[in-house]
């Protein structure tokens, strides 16, 4: 699943090293600890998840091996982009498509 | 105008011998006394105005006569009155009009066609709360004769909880009740005519049309029958045939156009045309895009998810000087191996509701063929589970309620579907034979059991039928006529 890829879950760029990796996962876990409520959740490219120690703990786990972080950082570069898939595109799908049959609550 | 009265007594009384003899009971008059008052008070109008002119001299007998006819002229076109009511959006309002002019007296729906114009009427003033959802789903649950409208009423509700879910930000939730909005509004289209009020097929189009529009499915557009549908679906086929498959616009889709009024449907025929090629870098970063966008779970077009393929077959192949994969990483076979089958991982369960026609694609790259495999394996395994799902429910006679037997028989279906969507006509045709037999079962258990509930077996073996005729598949396509024909009635 995308969303629990490791770097969004510590909030970090694909490219941190393994310092800034241990830093970010035990300032998190220090925070869900006070029950500081911003550390509860995360914002991805996907979207904003909930998050608890236990997904901090597997995440830092994953991304101490080598190998399991390039994939996760290679992964996650490919979810990055700032553009829209092609609005523009003929058959790109007409958002708001039932506003044309007037369906405002559809 | 003497003359009047007896036609009218003997074209009613003609009907319903013919439907009496054809064992199909086209009226459902027989069984629901809504359906009988209903009769009586369109017999009393027409008797009552033809009398009025009969006995009355100069204008008085004409205004009586209008006074008479007036409220059979109201029942007999209660239908297309309330949709255009359903506009104002005033639920309650329309579903008490609803119950009171007793619409559809020939299925007999009167539940569901009072909830489908007040979940209309919803959907037109938007913002369906969690009560209104609730109290849609209560009164559709009373629905004894679940038909046509009924289907329709269900998928009306799976869109508002889409909509409500994507407005809380559960986008999953969301997907997954599009998904069964659309299977839902697709069984309606093979029920019988006898179960579908003409009012609830052009809805069903409409709704259907603009599902297909908002999704990105163009070719979902294109095969719709040319029906009396409003001009905005119109205009939306118009596009597909025109824009996406030529390149002229005829009068009668500008014609359509401006009786739409619509400024998305003006933006979508002011697209421009797509440009043979594009830089390999704007590609790249049109494949990323749609990653992000589908891991969003935003509606993403046929042409964009194979340009996806395209581009994260490129990105995560190491020879390609702007691979996305490290360099450390790209002499570890193993460890490129793994990042693909990662990608590829991400994206299935992505494609998978919608998936595209990934088996046109004419060479497979490193997530391609993965993709292709894992989405192989996925959808075959979903068919399977239905298939051994759908023969324990057989075999053991499980019914359930009206609304959950119209969803099974719909996403049953829709398993099937997919397969052919993905990996084309061959594909499907390979796995007919289990399916053709597995989903008869099941239309067979929904006609015999009891409750029994023709009218959906009829839409199983209609789209059996169909399937049977396109595969070449004689017997079935003759077994399945036969069942439709035995299935036909509303009763």
């Amino acid at each position: 699943m995308n969303a629990k890829n490791c770097f969004y879950v510590l909030e970090l760029a694909p490219d941190a090293s393994a310092a800034d990796i241990e830093r970010q996962g035990r300032k998190l876990l220090g925070m869900l600890e006070l029950g500081i409520e911003r550390s509860a959740r995360y914002a991805c490219p996907v979207g904003e998840f909930a998050r608890d120690a236990t997904t901090v703990r597997e995440a830092l786990a994953r991304l101490r091996d080598p190998k399991a972080r390039l994939r996760e950082a290679t992964l996650a570069r490919a979810l990055t982009g700032d553009k829209r898939p092609g609005d523009d595109d003929p058959d790109a799908p007409l958002r708001d498509g039932f506003l044309v049959g007037g369906f405002r609550g559809l | 105008m003497y003359g009047g009265l007896p036609v009218i007594l003997f074209v009613l009384v003609g009907i319903f011998i013919q439907s009496r003899r054809k064992r199909r009971s086209a009226i459902g008059f027989a069984t629901s006394w809504r359906a009988r008052v209903w009769l009586l008070l369109v017999v009393s109008s027409a008797v009552g105005s033809l009398l009025a002119v009969a006995a009355g001299q100069g204008w008085d007998g004409w205004l009586w006569a209008i006074g008479f006819a007036t409220p059979g002229v109201l029942l007999v076109t209660a239908a297309p009155l309330l949709r255009a009511a359903a506009r104002l959006g005033r639920p309650k309002l329309v579903y008490v009009l609803a119950q009171a002019w007793m619409v559809f007296p020939r299925s007999g729906e009167t539940q569901a066609g009072a909830t489908l114009w007040a979940a209309l009427a919803i959907a037109h003033r938007g913002g369906a709360t969690a009560e209104e959802r609730a109290w849609l789903r209560s009164r559709l649950s009373r629905e004894t004769r679940p038909l046509g409208a009924f289907g329709c009423a269900c998928a009306l509700l799976r869109l508002l909880d889409a909509r409500a879910a994507r407005d809380e930000g559960r986008a999953g939730d969301a997907e997954d009740a599009t998904t069964h909005a659309r299977a839902l509004l697709g069984t309606v289209t093979y029920a019988a005519p006898n179960a579908v009020h003409s009012t609830v097929r052009r809805l069903t189009h409409e709704l259907l049309a603009l599902l297909h529009a908002s999704r990105g499915q163009w070719p979902g557009i294109a095969t719709m029958p040319d029906l009396d549908v409003p001009a905005s679906v119109v205009a939306l086929r118009a596009y597909v045939h025109e824009r996406l498959r030529e390149a002229s616009t005829s009068p009668r889709t500008m014609r359509a156009l401006r009786r739409a009024r619509s400024p998305a449907l003006d933006a979508l025929f002011a697209r421009k045309p797509p440009t043979p090629t594009i830089p390999t870098a704007e590609a790249l970063a049109r494949g990323r895009a749609t990653f992000v966008a589908m891991s969003r779970h935003e509606p993403v077009g046929i042409n964009a998810q194979m340009s996806m393929l395209w581009a994260f077959d490129v990105l995560m192949t190491p020879e390609f000087p702007d691979t996305a994969i490290p360099v450390e990483a790209r002499e570890d076979a193993e460890l490129v191996a793994a990042m693909q089958d990662d990608v590829a991982n991400a994206m299935v369960p992505l494609l998978a509701p919608n998936p595209p026609p990934i088996g046109a694609l004419r060479r497979f790259g490193p997530v391609s063929a993965r993709v292709y495999q894992k989405l192989e394996s996925l959808l075959l395994n979903e068919l399977s589970r239905m298939a051994s799902g759908v023969r324990e429910r057989a075999k053991e006679t499980w019914r359930y309620d009206a609304a959950r037997e119209w969803t099974d028989a719909s996403m049953s279906r829709i398993a099937f579907r997919r397969i052919e969507q993905t990996f084309g006509t061959a594909a499907a045709a390979q796995v007919w034979p289990e399916y053709g037999h597995v989903y008869c079962k099941l239309g067979v258990l929904f006609a015999e059991t009891r409750p029994r509930r023709r009218p959906l077996a009829h839409a199983v073996f209609e789209s059996l039928r169909q399937d049977a005729q396109r595969f070449g598949d004689e017997a079935h396509a003759a077994q399945n006529t036969r069942n439709t024909l035995v299935t036909s009635g509303v009763e």
